[in-house]
């Protein structure tokens, strides 16, 4: 009766945490990638955020919003991460690191109200970009898969990538300036 | 590097995609530090990325469709909002209908949370209505990922698959948390239950195939085991190293692995990488990836044959004839479509190349059981029917634009092709008669969460098919499940009066 008990404690733990932690997962990741940009890496870092989290979990103050918590985790599973990559190491040399994310924070409102015009943005883009987005970012396709699917040079695959993000950043900021709403 | 300038933009991108030099990302944060408005558009560019890749499929699957030409699936976020909505008004009915729902991993009464879930694997669940959906996105697409792996006989009705030490039922949804590597055993034919050899593992990027009966294992670093009595051997099939993260991806020595009909033969598609000397003057050598077909006896080992492969195909295996002696494959053409080549599976020797080429290229090839015909499904939608005697083609039919993968099976008798599609917004099956080409009869499959469609078991009188899904992928949101393989049986006499 013991072990069973034990078990639904354990398993309402998993269950609390997992609540608090999906929600939180998307931000937490972005707020990774403002350091780690590359998105395996990004998750690479969130994963191990989570495994730590998960252990640190009965010292969470249930008062307290979680996704502040957990980013103060992710940032020194963040510098770990950069301590063992020398073409990284610049991050942490006078505080760089801190300041992107203090900055982030400061630019987030902006971010998120440019944001909103995302989705329009992505309507406008040609399909096969559209197709491009979707399978990259979407779907987490690698690039050699996506490469493979419309027959092009991973090369290729990169610099459209690139082309695309300028053509949505564009767009956004058009539609920023022009007050234009899609709500 | 200067700020703004198109350096900085490249090197921006280049940490993004990680394919930054020491230099650059050295030089990026020198520039972060140096320029105040340097960071704040660095933090814009990478928030913009980042944010799209949260957005990641809230349902991960099995093959995915191609991304060029028109999009075939809606952005993530837009299907998140549509399976929030449905699954609020399943809340609703519930509530309305004054059910009450049982927390989602209340144990059973044995205490073992493993047990697979009494509800059909269809049905809306109450956790799912909570408003985690969209952001369970990268839970699914990144951190959790479907960690049952599953492998089907091609002539018997055996299907295994990891999961724990409990036995899972076929279209169960496991809970995450009871994962597991052990191996589990299906015959859909005697049991829905499944059988564990517990002493039996399948890893996490292993390559493995079943003997065409069922009976046998086999992992491409060599291990084979029998499953009736499970008995151990190995086959020396030259190792099954792997490379993590090339261009993002993995690179294994053998990407796939099938056995030939009559279970005599192997066929690995290689994954060879070959270094060239570089043109570059930066670069000594430049790497690529020329992959093969290699045909070995079983359980020897002995190298049959040797034959290019297309750089896809280990998402399309090789179709042999029954008796293994002729294999079918395909080779894109780039502007001109995918041709399909017929070769000797002893010598490697073309015998024939099929025309016309395909518009775009086969998601599945299938030879009859006589073999004299050949079926070929091209993603632009066309299903192609050619004698294999006289290399004619015999009928050309519409069925659609095609997404993610296919099957094709011959009944026994030769006279009707069952195709397993993803054509327009879900599964569908498509039953031809071979003689006249005609679509007899079409039906839906069950509703997958991906773009998966089921591969065909046809019974040995030709009259009944089971459709076997073993792709369904991960689901849930708040709580994620493991999605097993379903079994459905269609009869031809009922398919035709739909």
């Amino acid at each position: 009766m013991t072990d069973r008990n034990d078990r639904r404690s354990n398993d309402d733990s998993q269950a609390q945490f997992l609540r608090l932690f999906l929600p939180s997962e998307r931000e937490l990741f972005r707020y990774v990638a403002a350091l780690v940009p590359n998105v395996g890496d990004a998750e690479e870092i969130v994963q191990q955020t989570a495994v730590e989290l998960w252990k640190r979990f009965d010292q969470y103050d249930a008062q307290q919003p979680f996704t502040p918590w957990a980013c103060r985790f992710a940032i020194n599973i963040i510098k770990q991460w950069v301590a063992s990559r020398q073409r990284w190491q610049a991050l942490l040399e006078r505080g760089l690191a801190e300041e992107l994310v203090n900055r982030r924070d400061q630019l987030r409102p902006q971010f998120e109200n440019r944001l909103s015009h995302l989705d329009q943005c992505l309507e406008k883009l040609p399909s096969e970009q559209r197709g491009i987005v979707e399978a990259y970012y979407f779907r987490r396709q690698s690039i050699a898969v996506v490469a493979a699917e419309t027959r092009r040079s991973v090369e290729s695959v990169y610099k459209a990538l690139q082309r695309i993000r300028l053509l949505l950043r564009q767009c956004i900021e058009q539609a920023e300036r022009t007050g234009e709403s899609f709500a | 590097m200067n700020f703004p300038s198109t350096e900085f933009d490249d090197a921006v991108t280049a940490a993004c995609q990680g394919t930054g030099s020491e230099a650059d990302i050295a030089a990026l944060h020198a520039t972060l530090r140096a320029f105040e408005a340097a960071r704040d558009d660095y933090l814009w560019q990478v928030e913009l990325h980042s944010y799209l890749a949260s957005l990641a499929l809230t349902r991960t699957a099995g093959p995915t469709p191609p991304v060029n030409g028109n999009p075939r699936f809606p952005p993530a976020r837009r299907l998140a909002v549509v399976k929030w909505a449905v699954a609020a008004a399943a809340v609703l009915i519930a509530f309305g209908g004054g059910l009450c729902w049982q927390r989602w991993n209340a144990p059973a009464p044995d205490g073992n949370i493993s047990a697979s879930r009494k509800d059909g694997p269809n049905m809306s669940r109450v956790d799912d209505s909570k408003p985690l959906v969209a952001a369970g996105g990268l839970a699914l697409g990144g951190i959790f990922k479907a960690t049952a792996r599953f492998a089907r006989a091609s002539d018997a009705p055996i299907i295994v698959g990891t999961g724990g030490q409990e036995p899972i039922e076929l279209g169960a949804e496991v809970p995450y948390e009871s994962r597991g590597d052990t191996l589990h055993v299906w015959d859909w034919s005697k049991s829905r239950r499944s059988r564990v050899m517990k002493d039996v593992r399948l890893l996490p990027d292993q390559t493995f195939c079943l003997s065409p009966d069922g009976t046998l294992l086999v992992w491409a670093k060599g291990d084979v085991v029998n499953l009736t009595n499970g008995e151990r051997l190995t086959i020396d099939l030259g190792g099954a190293f792997h490379i993590d993260r090339i261009d993002f991806g993995s690179l294994r020595r053998i990407a796939h692995l099938q056995f030939t009909p009559d279970g005599r033969q192997l066929a690995l598609v290689l994954e060879n990488l070959v270094l060239t000397k570089s043109s570059h003057p930066l670069r000594r050598l430049d790497l690529a990836i020329a992959p093969v077909f290699q045909i070995v006896e079983f359980p020897s080992g002995k190298l049959v044959c040797e034959f290019p492969a297309d750089k896809e195909a280990d998402h399309l295996p090789l179709a042999f004839s029954a008796d293994g002696k002729r294999a079918v494959s395909q080779y894109y053409q780039d502007k001109s479509g995918s041709k399909i080549v017929e070769r000797s599976a002893l010598t490697g020797e073309i015998r024939r190349e099929y025309e016309p080429h395909l518009r775009e290229y086969a998601r599945a090839i299938e030879l009859s059981a006589d073999g004299s015909l050949l079926a070929a499904c091209d993603s632009a939608g066309d299903a192609l029917l050619w004698d294999t005697r006289t290399g004619q083609l015999k009928h050309k039919i519409a069925v659609g634009h095609l997404h993610g993968g296919a099957h094709l099976r011959f009944s026994p008798d030769g006279k009707l092709l069952a195709l397993s599609v993803f054509s327009g917004p879900s599964p569908k099956l498509i039953l031809i008669d071979v003689a006249n080409g005609a679509i007899m009869a079409t039906g839906p499959q069950e509703e997958s969460f991906g773009d998966t469609s089921g591969d065909i078991h046809w019974s040995a009188d030709s009259k009944s098919f089971d459709v076997i899904s073993d792709l369904r992928g991960i689901a849930g949101s708040e709580v994620l499940y493991n999605m097993y393989p379903s079994v459905g049986t269609w009869k031809v006499s009922d398919l035709r009066q739909r």
